[in-house]
């Protein structure tokens, strides 16, 4: 046999103990490896093994209701199912999809595409084949859970506006984005979650959202749960439910009343004294369950190409100019500052008045007579006020419109709201420079036609303040949550609105309505004191806008209203019938005072899908 | 010659360590969720590798017992058998998406593990011979030829892991037979270089290892004393393959280029070869200094671990016994791998000397290899840890090997 030969025993421990050299230096390697793992970077590991056998199946808090001041329920949740599928490879998944499509009408290309862009977003979530299972999904997939074992019915809470009424109030809830995650902080928003976006749904994210409670659950590799692991699992918590001023019976009343228009409008109803909103309504208007699966790309386009813009809110960030409503904070600032006395026949309106070398027209055109103060406030006359505005300093009516809040936001609690605008000398002064403006300017400011702007909701607050003895009220939705003290809404006290200036404003407003010379004479309820100012506001791409604000009863206030409707004419043909409409519903004896139900206790678990009881005057 | 003092006792204290401990973490895994259907079916895997040891150790007693001449000569009958079976086994249905097994009954036999021991059998045998040289080409030729036929016969299996083992035994043996450093270095530094190209490019996107890899080169080829011919032809050939390969690769399809940067770099496919990897490094890592404690592992138990009672048994170890458990099984098989060096310097038969390199350059190979991929620094191959991991060929061809050891030693005075 072979004999070992003498150049490989010379060198043979040399070689010998290179490749014990390359051993070692393996060993070595492993032994540095393994130290780094398993003991420095033990914790990090240690915490990838824990994560990996618990799921922590995140269980949403239900969102708060919203129940109208006669606990309707105008905004709950409603419970659908969805079909979801774990899955561990694309493939797998696909290959389901295919299985079941020879027994359920299903898209495979768009399930396909769908389910691409869900694993992308959320890598090994379960996937939601059928977002909104119906009966014979949901019975086919519980009937053949052995052939199609990854398949699972689960059930979610959307939310749902069983009134369908009011979409720009509530708004819509939709699905969280990457920033507003961030922005939120300390983890109170996980992607997929839905929060308030838009309306009270957004204003009332914090009272609304529920608090998330978790299942944990120990599982294998392969989604096999093993048991639920009670320690670390806890119960959601919902929202807080809120009470609305809202009264959705009137609410309804006014829409409808407001549907009939072609032209869009805006209506406010506010409780005089807390400022509570009774209705709101905003036209063109949308379906508030549209948003409720979150935004569908079609719908939105389609709202939002609409030229009728039926997203757009009116209530809150539309501004006009208030036109001759605005004659009652004109005399207001008269009064206050003394500038004239009220009862002297000023002028004799006979449609126009020259100032300089302009003519400046009556809305009248064959004129008033003689006016003063009180009978140019129901007849509305322009000519009265513009001789005024020739007296009027540009501060002192700024200071009075500030007074009313024109210049700022009512703080309405609604997330987007324009404020008024009231021009100051120090306006002026900006926009056209020192000394380049003359008092003209003021003779449109008087009849509310200059750079004066409110919205309906500055217009009805300033009827509601004359209507509760010169007070201030901030317009609310929302009184508080249900079952808890309601929250504090701030209402200031106008300066020099009270005793005889109060008195007068308040005959002025109430002759518009009663004195047949008054402009809504004709809409005058004969069983109901109402106090109404109309104006019309005059626009330069139409048709002038219909102005009325009101409030009632006279004697006793306790509503007040602004409305005003696009393109409509004069304020007393338009928007006055529909104040009186309005009001003459409201105070309707028998829907105050509603004969007694035969069995009380019927009414104490009134489903909301049925008219609740009413409870007397709100 | 044969005494009881030349008995390796040591090797056999270790491998008898490494059994038990190997069975131990069998019995573990079966103690986990997903083995309560295979139970049923098969028996637990414990039963079944109790019974593989008891054959192993039979096995070990006939590889001792006959002289080592008559396995020299029956190297290239049993070099001829494996061929044949690689060759049958290719041919028969395949099971799933490799053909890697005989199914004779309950048993599933791997030829290609026993094919470790053919080919370690014949190098021996013609590296041994009188006028044998590494260095020139009427012995390199056929040694090339006896590595390459089984190693792509494995690879058509495929598995590219057990055809690597023959490199990583070849190589050595070689060295020890005399090839010269350079020539090693000619042979490696293509594969290392192809490797920093591919890795470069599509995984870390820096080529700046691969420059380093050439710089590196010139300076073992000078303090080698390398002739001028051999630097430049050597450098050549690297830069040669830097120029190239980037070419090659862009005519891959998509799916066969993701196959080799999955194989280089498992993360970049978490949910499928990387998956078994994190999973395994999670192991590992959660193990910790002293472990979870024997039957404690929640990875193994929640059945994160794939294959973690054969190819990845040690993330069941280093789950539960941690690094202290770790560390004996490195040592335990680095006494064992120094051992086989030291027989092989000892004994002075020039075949049984080779055949211990060889059986040194395997034990080491396999645990490099299995360790690393299961640690995260090697890439996946199907290589299991010798006598720790579940399966009757390894389990087998181990002890063989390890009774051609002891053989060694005790007959280390005969030619």
């Amino acid at each position: 046999m072979a004999k070992r030969d003498s150049r490989s025993l010379a060198d043979g421990p040399l070689r010998i103990r290179t490749l014990l050299f390359v051993v070692a230096v393996g060993f070595v390697v492993l032994l540095v490896r393994l130290f780094t793992m398993q003991v420095i970077q033990h914790e990090q590991y240690a915490q990838f093994a824990r994560d990996n056998q618990l799921q922590r199946e995140r269980l949403p808090g239900p969102r708060g209701f919203m129940r109208d001041r006669h606990d309707v329920i105008m905004v709950d949740n409603a419970l659908h199912f969805e079909v979801v599928m774990q899955w561990r490879s694309r493939n797998e998944a696909i290959a389901t999809v295919r299985e079941l499509a020879s027994f359920i009408p299903i898209d495979t290309t768009r399930a396909k595409t769908r389910f691409d862009a869900w694993q992308k977003r959320y890598g090994r979530v379960a996937f939601p084949l059928f977002p909104d299972a119906d009966k014979f999904v949901i019975s086919f997939v519980r009937e053949n859970w052995k052939e199609f074992p990854t398949l699972r019915v689960e059930s979610r809470l959307r939310r749902r506006y069983p009134q369908s009424v009011a979409a720009h109030v509530f708004g819509y809830v939709g699905e969280v984005t990457t920033e507003e995650i961030t922005s939120a902080g300390d983890e109170i928003y996980v992607a997929g979650d839905f929060l308030g976006k838009a309306g009270l749904e957004r204003v009332y994210e914090d009272s609304l959202r529920g608090t998330p409670g978790q299942r944990a659950v120990e599982v294998t590799a392969s989604g096999t749960a093993l048991g639920e692991i009670s320690e670390l699992s806890t119960a959601p918590i919902s929202g807080r439910d809120l009470r609305l001023a809202l009264d959705f019976d009137m609410q309804q009343y006014l829409d409808s009343l407001l549907a009939v228009r072609p032209n869009p409008c805006a209506a406010v109803v506010l409780d005089v004294e807390t400022g509570g909103i009774i209705a709101a309504s905003s036209r063109p208007a949308y379906d508030p369950n549209a948003f409720a699966m979150g935004l569908s790309a079609s719908l939105v386009v389609d709202l939002l190409k609409d030229p009728s813009k039926p997203m757009f809110n009116r209530i809150s960030q539309a501004r006009y100019a208030p036109a001759s409503t605005f004659k009652i904070i004109v005399a207001h600032a008269i009064l206050t500052n003394q500038v004239l006395d009220p009862n002297r026949i000023l002028v004799y309106c006979d449609g126009t008045h020259r100032f300089g070398n302009r003519i400046f027209r009556c809305w009248k055109e064959e004129g008033h007579g003689g006016m003063n103060l009180l009978s140019a406030i129901i007849n509305s006359c322009d000519v009265y006020f513009y001789r005024v505005a020739e007296m009027l300093d540009v501060d002192v009516l700024a200071d009075a419109a500030h007074q009313f809040g024109y210049d700022g936001k009512t703080g309405v609690d609604l997330p987007i709201e324009v404020s008024g605008n009231v021009p100051t000398r120090k306006y002026y002064d900006q926009r056209l420079g020192k000394g380049r403006w003359t008092q003209g300017l003021m003779l449109n400011n008087a009849i509310g036609q200059g750079e004066y702007l409110a919205t309906v909701l500055h217009v009805a607050r300033m009827s509601a303040a004359v209507a509760n003895g010169g007070w201030l009220v901030t317009p609310h939705f929302v009184e508080g949550p249900m079952n808890g003290t309601p929250a504090e809404h701030p209402r200031t006290k106008i300066e020099g609105l009270d005793g005889n200036i109060l008195e007068f404003l308040r005959r002025a407003m109430r002759g518009v309505v009663e004195n047949p010379q008054g402009t809504a004479y004709w809409t005058r309820i004969p069983w109901l004191p109402v106090a109404g100012k109309t104006g019309t506001a005059q626009n330069p791409h139409g048709d002038h806008h219909s102005w009325y604000t009101a409030y009632a009863p006279a004697d006793h206030p306790e509503i007040a209203l602004a409305i005003i409707v696009e393109n409509a004419g004069h304020g007393g043909d338009v928007s006055a019938p529909i104040a009186k409409a309005f009001l003459a519903e409201y105070f309707r004896p028998s829907r105050l005072h509603p004969p007694a139900p035969v069995d009380s206790a019927v009414t104490i678990d009134t489903p909301a899908s049925t008219a609740p009881a009413k409870k007397g005057t709100p | 010659m044969r005494t009881g003092r030349d008995f390796d006792w040591v090797i056999v204290l270790c491998v008898a360590c490494l059994s038990s401990i190997g069975l131990a973490v069998v019995y573990s895994v079966s103690q986990s969720v997903g083995e309560v259907s295979a139970v049923a079916m098969h028996g637990t895997h414990f039963a079944r590798q109790l019974i593989w040891l008891g054959a192993g150790l039979m096995v070990m007693l006939t590889a001792f017992a006959i002289p080592f001449r008559m396995f020299e000569s029956l190297a290239f009958a049993s070099y001829a058998v494996c061929l044949i079976m690689l060759v049958v086994v290719l041919m028969l249905p395949a099971r799933g998406e490799t053909q890697r097994w005989f199914i004779v009954g309950p048993l599933a036999i791997q030829p290609s593990e026993f094919t470790k021991v053919a080919v370690i059998l014949v190098w021996a045998r013609i590296l041994s011979t009188h006028r044998a040289d590494p260095n020139k080409l009427h012995t390199l030729i056929p040694v090339f030829i006896l590595f390459i036929v089984p190693f792509l016969l494995v690879l058509k299996q495929p598995d590219l892991g057990t055809a690597m083992v023959f490199a990583g035994i070849v190589l050595p043996v070689l060295f020890w037979r005399g090839f010269r450093g350079l020539h090693i270095l000619f042979l490696l530094s293509p594969i290392v270089s192809s490797i920093l190209i591919i890795y470069g490019e599509n995984v870390t996107h820096n080529p700046w290892p691969f420059g380093i890899f050439i710089v590196l080169i010139l300076i073992v080829a000078y303090l080698r004393r390398a002739f001028l011919v051999e630097s430049i032809s050597l450098v050549v050939a690297n830069v040669g393959i830097g120029l190239f390969l980037p070419a090659l690769w862009a005519h891959l399809k998509p799916y066969q280029q993701r196959r080799v940067t999955n194989f280089l770099d498992p993360d970049s496919d978490k949910l499928g070869a990387g998956w078994q990897v994190i999973q395994s490094k999670i192991a590992i890592g959660s193990g910790g200094f002293g472990g979870k404690g024997y039957l404690e592992g929640t990875q193994k138990a929640l059945e994160y671990l794939p294959a973690k009672h054969t190819d990845f048994i040690f993330s069941v170890l280093g789950e539960e016994l941690g690094f202290v458990g770790a560390f004996a099984v490195l040592v335990l098989f680095a006494i064992l791998i120094t051992r086989a060096l030291m027989i092989a310097q000892k004994t002075k038969s020039e075949f049984a000397a080779t055949l211990c390199v060889g059986i040194a350059a395997y034990f080491a190979f396999q645990v490099f290899v299995n360790i690393g991929m299961t640690s995260g620094i090697a890439p996946v191959a199907g290589i299991p840890l010798p006598f720790v991991s579940y399966g009757g060929s390894s389990m087998l061809v181990s002890c063989f090997l390890v009774g051609l050891l002891l053989n060694c030693a005790v007959r280390w005075g005969e030619y």
